[in-house]
């Protein structure tokens, strides 16, 4: 699996990785019921430690888009929540008054948004 | 010992198999060191050539592994180690000649079928990729204190000079080590990324692999080094053959397992990529790099995570050059312990000396110097510090049991053993005339 990982940032990688999976399950790359590589196999293939990407399946479980099985392994949810969790509206919240504050404006804050929303590359 | 010795030369071969017949599968666009497009890689001639190589290589194989079996029945020692040398060394030049010969098929099927893969890589900058920087230095740190550690025990403690010896060149050796892993470590981050096609993502991910996984390596050789060096400290010379076999097994397997790490990743980002990249021609037989166009003498290996060398450099040509002399060196070398093993030990007595002679090499013990001497049935416990050890010859220092270090020059199976003592050294020989000179010496 190929995932857009940026090691400039100060974003943690595990945080990345979890962030990259959840594009993908939102512009269809990845859909309901598909089975994600292990973690050992996907660790490799990021050249990250195993750890790294254990706490990014970790999050995405607490999150609830991923299920893991021992025998059947990880698949994306079959029933991905369909109402907007409240922590969601919060961290919208708090993202766009970040943005507006480093002086983007409305035009560019909703650009941005449209282009996520899209699938298009950030 | 003749098995030990017979498994320490053969084990390459399996390695150098595993490797080559890894390459069979395709990754970073790459079958048998040849650039292919998807088509090309899927196309069932090449299918069909790729599987016939692979049966060939593992009768290759079977067929060196079995010329090596007679080394077992060889009474000495040198003689095993010479077949195995020479072994090594056909079996090397055999089984590359396979592989080069199984890269120019199929790189004949691709020039026929027309398939075009690209140019040659350009220099890229890694900083749009945006990569790992490497780790802290501090890292190697540690393993190389830890090396060195068993020096304080040869400074403060009273300790036996034949081990004092064994610490003291252990130590060093671990020290020289963990510092090479420092300063080859650094070198992976002045490569080009491995670029293979116009996707940054991949280009970015397999340059990630290669890195990770060379770190990961480098830094677990030097730590596995350091503790080597404490734990034969600590063991005070118990253990000291096993503990360097677990050591060595040890490296290994932690280089077997990165290495196909690396090219399990690899053949998995490969996905359905368009070659963009295509060095072919600068790979003499799939194996050698030669680009003059290129300045720099260490090169990524195309596949795996290692490093390999541009022969057009002078400096890629001095080492060209000085592993064929080390290789074909080994073939004197061979010559020279067979005759050494061969010869016999002379012992004589003068008015003025004990003269033992044993080839070339002459010990001349004045008689006013003997402080006592000893006729033994039997050589007791010894082990090697430096010099020739067979089951027929045992010659240099040794570090024996009940006396210490000692000089030796002895077939261990003729008895009897003669000891002579003087003020600063113990020697050990054995011959015809041993039980004659001690008689001499002692009415």
């Amino acid at each position: 699996m190929l995932l857009h990982l940026d090691f400039t940032l100060h974003v943690p990688i595990y945080q990345q990785i979890c962030n990259e999976i959840v594009r993908r399950i939102a512009t269809g790359q990845l859909r309901p019921g598909e089975l994600l590589p292990p973690i050992r196999t996907l660790a490799e293939d990021l050249g990250v430690n195993m750890m790294t990407v254990s706490k990014a399946y970790g999050l995405l479980k607490q999150e609830g888009y991923i299920q893991t099985d021992r025998r059947a392994g990880t698949r994306i949810c079959e029933d991905l929540q369909q109402t907007v969790p409240p922590q969601l509206r919060q961290q919208l919240k708090r993202s766009v008054s970040e943005a507006r504050a480093c002086g983007m404006t409305l035009e560019e804050i909703l650009e941005l948004c449209r282009a996520v929303y899209e699938g298009g590359a950030v | 010992m003749n098995l030990f010795l017979v498994i320490c030369m053969w084990i390459f071969l399996p390695i150098v198999y595993v490797s080559m017949r890894n390459n069979t599968v395709c990754k970073k666009g790459l079958i048998l060191s040849v650039t292919l497009p998807p088509e090309g890689q899927r196309d069932e001639e090449v299918q069909v050539y790729v599987a016939q190589f692979r049966k060939r290589l593992l009768w290759t194989a079977v067929w060196l592994t079995a010329a090596l079996l007679p080394a077992l029945l060889f009474p000495r020692v040198s003689v095993v180690i010479t077949w195995a040398v020479v072994w090594m060394l056909a079996a090397m030049f055999v089984i590359f000649w396979v592989y080069a010969k199984g890269y120019a098929g199929l790189k004949a099927i691709k020039r026929r079928r027309g398939w075009k893969t690209g140019k040659p890589q350009p220099a890229m900058e890694t900083e749009p990729l945006k990569l790992p920087k490497p780790i802290r230095t501090g890292w190697f740190v540690p393993p190389m204190i830890l090396s060195v550690l068993p020096v304080i025990s040869c400074i403060f403690d009273v300790l036996d000079p034949a081990w004092k010896l064994l610490l003291t060149v252990n130590a060093a050796v671990c020290l020289f080590m963990t510092a090479c892993s420092l300063a080859i470590y650094g070198l992976i981050f002045r490569q080009k990324p491995d670029v293979v096609d116009d996707n940054p993502d991949r280009t970015a991910a397999l340059t990630r692999v290669r890195r990770y996984n060379w770190t990961k390596t480098w830094l677990l050789m030097a730590w596995l080094t350091g503790a080597y060096s404490v734990a034969v400290w600590i063991g005070q010379g118990k253990g000291y053959f096993a503990m360097t076999m677990v050591y060595t097994a040890a490296i290994l397997a932690v280089t077997l397992a990165t290495e196909f790490a690396v090219r399990r990743a690899q053949h998995r980002l490969n996905g359905d990529t368009v070659p963009v990249v295509d060095e072919d021609d600068y790979w003499i037989w799939g194996q050698f790099y030669y680009n003059p166009h290129d300045k720099k003498t260490f090169i990524n290996e195309r596949v795996g995570m290692g490093m390999s060398v541009n022969y057009a450099t002078p400096a890629g040509k001095a080492v060209a050059v000085f592993a064929v002399v080390v290789l074909l060196a080994m073939l004197p070398l061979c010559a020279w312990l067979i005759a050494d093993e061969t010869a016999v030990t002379e012992l004589s007595v003068s008015s003025e000396a004990i003269v033992a002679q044993h080839r070339n090499t002459v010990y001349e013990i004045p008689l006013e110097d003997i402080q006592d001497m000893q006729l033994l049935d039997q050589l007791p416990p010894a082990a090697k510090l430096w010099g020739s050890g067979t089951d027929r010859l045992l010659k240099g220092k040794f570090s024996v049991e009940g006396y210490g270090a000692a000089t030796l020059c002895l077939n261990p199976q003729a008895t009897p053993v003669l000891v002579i003592q003087t003020a600063g050294e113990i020697y050990f020989f054995s011959g015809a005339e041993a039980e004659a000179i001690y008689e001499q010496r002692n009415e």
